[in-house]
């Protein structure tokens, strides 16, 4: 994609993002084309959408149907881009039980309706039931702008189609791989928004007759919380273009970590403003928290790099010259 | 595979990876880079004295010359190749010879500044007969860098230097130093960068042992010290401009080369170290930012090769290396446990570790580094 299509599809992206609309995300995308432009050049395409859905904390469900589609891939069943993915619950995990009848516990973002959800069992099975046979109740979250549902219920063995082995595996992981990297480009988007918008707000108020941000007590918390962003932002870069498991494991974690940190700093130079509900602030720290807690926290992701790394002892190097 | 090749072959002119794999093959088989592998040296001095034949083997065969122009001694190419190049000793598990780090920061300022020295010396420099340091801080100049006082005046054909440097890098094992002199009136304006010959009368060199216990630097006393006219890099007056043309290699090509050093140090405590998840989190960490830096400064190096101009966002890449090298050598230092204090085979991995502490304090401490980023950088306003 060259620089004039990309700014174009940039401005398009951010109204499509921003408008007040009822319609659903994916109608308003169909509208541009969008499909063709993720058809020629996808890595480009989802990288600007999900920088962009961080940057205006845009409430829209762009998550949901790539999760399906992934998984639709990877499972080589077109059938499935319909799904509903039903990601890890708070409260307890989906199970099998001896009589073949699935538990479900899961969280989508959108309601099921008669789709078919897919939910993760264990490591080698997954199970498929029909949306009309589970209850959703909308979830109260963190973000109340980011709509949540848990999706309870006890499918009988005959209403439940499994998915096992090795191809279980290898799908969902493959769906993972691709939700942690679009979560790391919209927490990327978050803190670049948060970073730039602290950085201009401190040299507009003033106290002791300066702007506050030449102390370089803010300067500094910036400049520091900055420098992560980069290095998440050329994490996020290269995971989109290798696709491969663990780049987008480690953008993932440096996103989530880069982002609550910039956050934190930012927050502090806003001061009390920031903490009120007349400045935008909020709905970006509320983002991040449920963001990061997606598909593996940065304190978990973390941990599971130096698990992998002390067992396997070996110690990858992601991006050759 | 194919077979080994001893010096760099055309088809490896446009592909570091090439080159890199034929690199890697040449070192593992040719016997003479056999005393390099694994090499954990006793003290500083016989780490350059022993890395001085590892220089000349990688010139000889033409592999340090890959990635430097034809007037440098080089095989023309860009600094990829380098890059490549010191991937691979680390993969290999060699040492990089410390004056390949000088020739990153040096030769790129000469070949812009002062090509009528590179013809004469740079071969010299790239091969490791000469050795050269870097003298710019004073002792009431550091992070004021601009406010030196080393005076220097005509006289005849060239000029007298009068004043004191310090924490110069190797000084006490070079025989010239890039240095930085104030040839004018006070602040940015008055300074010239020169090159000066070490071993002359008036000029005196005492080794500063360093947290780690090794001479890594060494204060300069010049008193009436001679430096010919033609030894002047640029012009008169332009010497802080060059310096700052400096930064970008500095504090770009410095940060590859050492995400290296992480990424290897990582692999060898794994290797040494007991699982226990209590330090899951801290290698982790240790890790992501050692990959965040290698990414960062990728794109910095593969700038570099475009021949574009850096600007301060090289100092993001000099805080994310801070972080980075802090992080990692706290990490094997905790998974280690208490052998890392006091086993005797991990004495060469504890002087690394000592020295990492200086990671937020040289080539621009980490507050002047954060300074230049807020202003430069995001906008924010200056005093």
């Amino acid at each position: 994609m060259d620089n004039d299509t990309l700014d174009m599809l940039r401005t398009s992206l951010r109204h499509v993002l921003t408008e007040a609309n009822t319609v659903p995300l994916a109608e308003r995308l169909a509208e541009l084309g969008w499909d063709d432009v993720v058809a020629d050049d996808p890595v480009t395409a989802l990288h600007t959408l999900f920088t962009l859905k961080g940057d205006t904390v845009s409430s829209a469900d762009a998550i949901g149907p790539r999760l399906a589609a992934a998984l639709a891939d990877a499972l080589g069943d077109p059938q499935l881009t319909t799904a509903t993915i039903g990601l890890d619950s708070p409260f307890g995990p989906s199970a099998l039980a001896a009589d073949g009848s699935l538990i479900v516990d899961a969280v989508v973002f959108t309601p099921p309706a008669t789709n078919p959800v897919v939910v993760l069992v264990d490591a080698v099975h997954l199970g498929v039931v029909s949306g009309n046979t589970l209850t959703c109740t909308a979830l109260t979250t963190t973000d109340g702008n980011l709509a949540q549902y848990r999706l309870t219920g006890n499918v009988p063995a005959a209403q439940v189609q499994c998915i096992e082995g090795a191809t279980a595996s290898i799908a969902w992981n493959a769906m993972v791989t691709h939700g942690r990297w679009l979560i790391a480009c919209e927490l990327v988007g978050i803190a670049q928004h948060v970073i730039a918008s602290a950085a201009q707000y401190t040299g507009e108020r003033i106290q002791y007759g300066k702007p506050i941000g030449t102390f370089q007590a803010l300067q500094h918390r910036i400049a520091s919380a900055h420098v992560l962003v980069v290095g998440a932002a050329r994490l996020t870069e290269f995971a989109g273009t290798s696709g491969d498991a663990w780049s987008a494991l480690v953008a993932k974690t440096v996103a989530g970590q880069a982002a609550e940190n910039a956050c934190t700093q930012a927050q502090q130079c806003y001061g009390a403003i920031g903490f009120t509900w007349e400045h935008e602030f909020h709905h970006y720290l509320r983002r991040t928290y449920v963001l990061d807690r997606l598909l593996g926290d940065w304190r978990s992701l973390e941990r599971q790099i130096g698990n992998e790394l002390m067992t396997s002892r070996q110690v990858p190097k992601i991006g050759m010259l | 595979m194919t077979s080994p090749v001893a010096t760099p072959t055309a088809d490896m002119f446009d592909s570091p990876s090439a080159y890199a794999a034929a690199l890697q093959q040449f070192l593992s088989t040719d016997e003479r880079a056999k005393p390099y592998i694994g090499y954990r040296p006793h003290s500083l001095e016989d780490s350059a004295s022993h890395l001085t034949g590892l220089q000349a083997l990688l010139f000889d065969s033409g592999w340090s010359r890959l990635g430097w122009p034809h007037s440098a001694g080089g095989l023309g190419g860009d600094p990829r190749f380098r890059a490549a190049m010191f991937q691979t000793l680390w993969n290999m598990d060699m040492p990089i010879p410390e004056p390949f780090t000088t020739l990153e920061i040096l030769v790129p300022v000469l070949l812009v500044f002062a090509p009528h020295l590179s013809d004469a010396l740079l071969p010299g420099l790239l091969r490791g007969d000469d050795t050269w340091a870097q003298a710019f801080s004073e002792p009431d100049a550091g992070s004021d860098l601009a406010s030196l006082r080393t005076k220097m005046e005509p006289d005849g054909e060239g000029f007298r230097l009068t004043g004191q440097k310090v924490w110069s890098t190797f000084g006490h094992l070079s025989k010239r130093s890039v240095l930085l002199a104030r040839s004018g009136g006070p602040g940015h304006k008055g300074l010239t960068m020169v090159l000066v010959d070490l071993d002359q009368p008036g000029i005196e060199v005492r080794p500063i042992r360093a947290e780690d216990g090794e001479n890594h630097f060494s204060e300069i006393f010049l008193d009436n010290a001679w430096v010919p006219a033609d030894r002047v890099i640029g012009t008169l007056g332009q010497g802080w401009a060059i310096a700052m043309y400096m930064l970008q290699w500095e504090r770009g090509a410095w940060g590859w080369l050492q995400q290296g050093r992480f990424h290897q140090r990582l692999q060898q405590a794994v290797e040494l170290g007991t699982p226990n998840p209590d330090f899951a989190q801290q290698l982790g960490h240790a890790y992501a930012l050692s990959a965040a830096l290698r990414l960062t400064t990728k794109q910095t190096v593969e700038r570099l090769a475009r021949e574009e101009q850096l600007g301060p966002e090289v100092s993001v890449d000099k805080l994310l290396l801070i972080d980075a090298e802090l992080a990692t050598w706290d990490a094997i230092r905790a998974y280690l446990g208490p052998r890392f204090e006091a086993d005797d085979s991990l004495q060469w991995l504890r002087h690394e570790y000592l020295f990492s502490r200086a990671a937020p304090i040289y080539g621009g401490s980490q507050e002047i580094q954060r300074t230049l980023v807020a202003q430069r950088v995001l906008g924010m306003p200056r005093d």
